[in-house]
């Protein structure tokens, strides 16, 4: 028998005898022990691997706790009921949870983007000729929502910025004069996520207890939505219904909103907020980052979420662009080790380029390299806050926004 | 015959989060991600438990880790602008000892090709050849090769930077 490789020699050291490529384990042994080199190799080799196996020793976390499998078994279940109901009522899965590609957060899309964009000018053009004509006594809606099906298994519905800003204008108006609407609402709400929200507010409680009894709360345990939150769930509630009602039944509750808001139902998506977190109002938000929320000026706020358990808090925001897309802020503190010492309001927007994946990775993972073109992400330091911006826009775009940021 | 989860959990999840720590180098972030990686193998039951679970690690991980590049690149930032007024320096200690040699084997691998890595980790995870093979793509047989040169360049790679450390002190 010839010499043994390199390859051979770790394959015997680790006792992996399918891997030793043509050499039988007795093969192998015989020729070690008859020659001094492939010895001599195989000492030399065996130092090197226990230094190996003793440097990777040393980085490892000092101490972790594995939580007890009956949780992680309830969280399975939980998750599994979530995704019946999900698939249940149509809902769709905007950047949702993808398992075999193993996302964590709800991203608005990868591919959305340009899709919706796609579509939107599409829309737009064909849509040319009624707008302004006087044939629709309706506002400039691209409706209904069209469901794109896109490679990732993801789905984007498609919305205008009009549609949506025009009911957030009528906003106040609307929740003043049909209170009764609103707590229809909550109530249907209750039903889906009764759970959740009890879980929530304990973690709230925990985590700010000088706010939980400022709150002017419905009889139930739930936080009183603020109004872009109940926007936001209320126009969910409108795309469940339209999904699982026959449509007689959709027509009439269709009618019934549009008496009560004077307008048509807008079809925009769901907003949602990275998977396991829960929806806050800005001064919950703010309790538990122990300081303003961040937020572009003059921009509608779509949504707030905050992770209520583990450390550091941070709060994630949903913002709408003119062009009808998101821009989403992610907001944490910096905690009180010597970076909170720094000098307050001091901006360090930094152009992160890790978007951009290396070229072989972007071949494996085409979905990741559509998002590389179409987000871009900037982080700043601002007010003892390290603040996420992810939007489908140009750098330099996104930095003349950021520059907008206010509490 | 179906999976004992339970058993697998109690088996893997030490060495899970020890894999997923090396690639995120966060401890509660690696173990939220060995969390999600067991969840949703409680959803899916693959028939390859173990290599699924690494896999799913692994994607896991590099999403978090581009995260997280965010951050320390923001760090560095804010470090080099406070360099004209450094803070007092720690005591030494066994635990600052233990995090500079933490901190060294962590470029130490960082100087790793990435398949050189991902199999040197793989297999310190508990993986068979035949896993590692299977999770990566390679021959079996190039299995011991890989790691001959993983193992090689990390003994090397963290003697040069060992020696860059005591030439800067």
């Amino acid at each position: 028998m010839s010499h043994l490789t390199d390859g051979q020699i770790h394959a015997y050291l680790d006792g992996s005898v399918e891997a030793l490529d043509g050499a039988t384990l007795v093969e192998a042994r015989s020729h070690i022990a008859d020659c001094d080199d492939c010895n001599a190799r195989l000492e030399a080799a065996r130092l090197v691997r226990d230094e190996a196996v003793s440097l990777l020793g040393t980085a490892v976390p000092s101490s972790f706790s594995p939580p007890p499998f009956e949780e992680l078994e309830r969280r399975a279940a939980r998750e599994d009921s979530d995704t019946a109901s999900e698939t249940r009522t149509g809902r769709s899965s905007v950047g949702g949870r993808n398992a075999a590609s193993g996302r964590l957060f709800r991203r608005p899309g990868s591919l959305a983007w340009a899709a919706s964009l796609t579509v939107a000018l599409t829309a737009g053009w064909l849509a040319r000729g009624t707008v302004g004509t006087g044939m629709v006594d309706r506002p400039a809606v691209v409706a209904p929502s069209e469901s794109i099906a896109l490679q990732d298994k993801q789905e984007v519905r498609l919305f205008s910025a009009d549609s949506l800003s025009e009911l957030k204008e009528g906003r106040n108006a609307q929740a003043a004069r049909e209170p009764e609407f609103y707590a229809a609402t909550e109530a249907e709400l209750e039903e889906d996520g009764a759970d959740r929200w009890r879980g929530y507010r304990a973690a709230m409680d925990e985590v700010a207890p000088e706010t939980a009894g400022e709150e002017t709360a419905p009889a139930d345990d739930r936080p009183a939505p603020v109004a872009e939150e109940i926007d936001a769930r209320r126009l969910e509630m409108g795309n469940r219904e339209q999904v699982a009602q026959p449509e007689p039944q959709r027509e009439a509750a269709k009618m019934a909103r549009r008496d009560l808001a004077g307008r048509p139902p807008a079809d925009l998506g769901v907003i949602e907020g990275p998977a396991d977190w829960q929806p806050v109002r800005r001064e919950q938000a703010e309790a538990l980052l122990g300081g303003a929320l961040k937020t572009v000026e003059g921009l509608p706020v779509l949504s707030v979420y905050a992770r209520a358990a583990g450390a550091p808090p941070e709060v994630w925001t949903a913002q709408q662009l003119a062009s009808g897309h998101q821009l989403n802020l992610r907001q944490t503190p910096l905690g009180e080790d010597r970076f909170g010492d720094l000098e307050e309001g001091r901006n360090a927007i930094e152009r992160d380029e890790s978007a951009a994946d290396p070229i072989s990775e972007m071949e494996a993972r085409p979905q990741q390299r559509q998002q590389a073109y179409y987000e871009t992400l900037e982080s700043l330091v601002l007010d003892g806050f390290l603040i996420e911006a992810r939007a489908p826009l140009s750098p330099d775009s996104l930095r003349v926004l950021l520059s907008r940021l206010r509490d | 015959m179906p999976t004992d989860w339970a058993a697998l959990y109690e088996s893997m999840y030490s060495d899970l989060v020890r894999f997923l720590y090396r690639k995120v180098w966060d401890a509660q972030r690696a173990e939220d991600l060995a969390q999600e990686t067991f969840v949703r193998a409680l959803r899916h039951d693959p028939e390859k438990p173990r290599a699924w679970v690494f896999t799913v690690a692994s994607n896991l991980a590099r999403d978090e880790a581009r995260t997280a590049m965010r951050h320390r690149r923001h760090l560095k930032l804010i470090r080099a602008e406070m360099e004209a007024d450094p803070p007092a320096s720690p005591a030494p200690s066994e635990s600052v000892e233990r995090e500079e040699r933490s901190a060294t084997v962590r470029l130490a691998l960082d100087a790793l090709s990435e398949r050189d890595r991902e199999v040197l980790l793989l297999w310190d995870g508990g993986l068979s050849y035949a896993e590692i093979a299977e999770q990566t793509g390679l021959s079996a047989g190039a299995i011991g090769t890989t790691l001959s040169r993983a193992r090689n360049r990390l003994v090397t790679a963290y003697n040069e930077q060992e020696q860059r450390n005591v030439a800067s002190d």
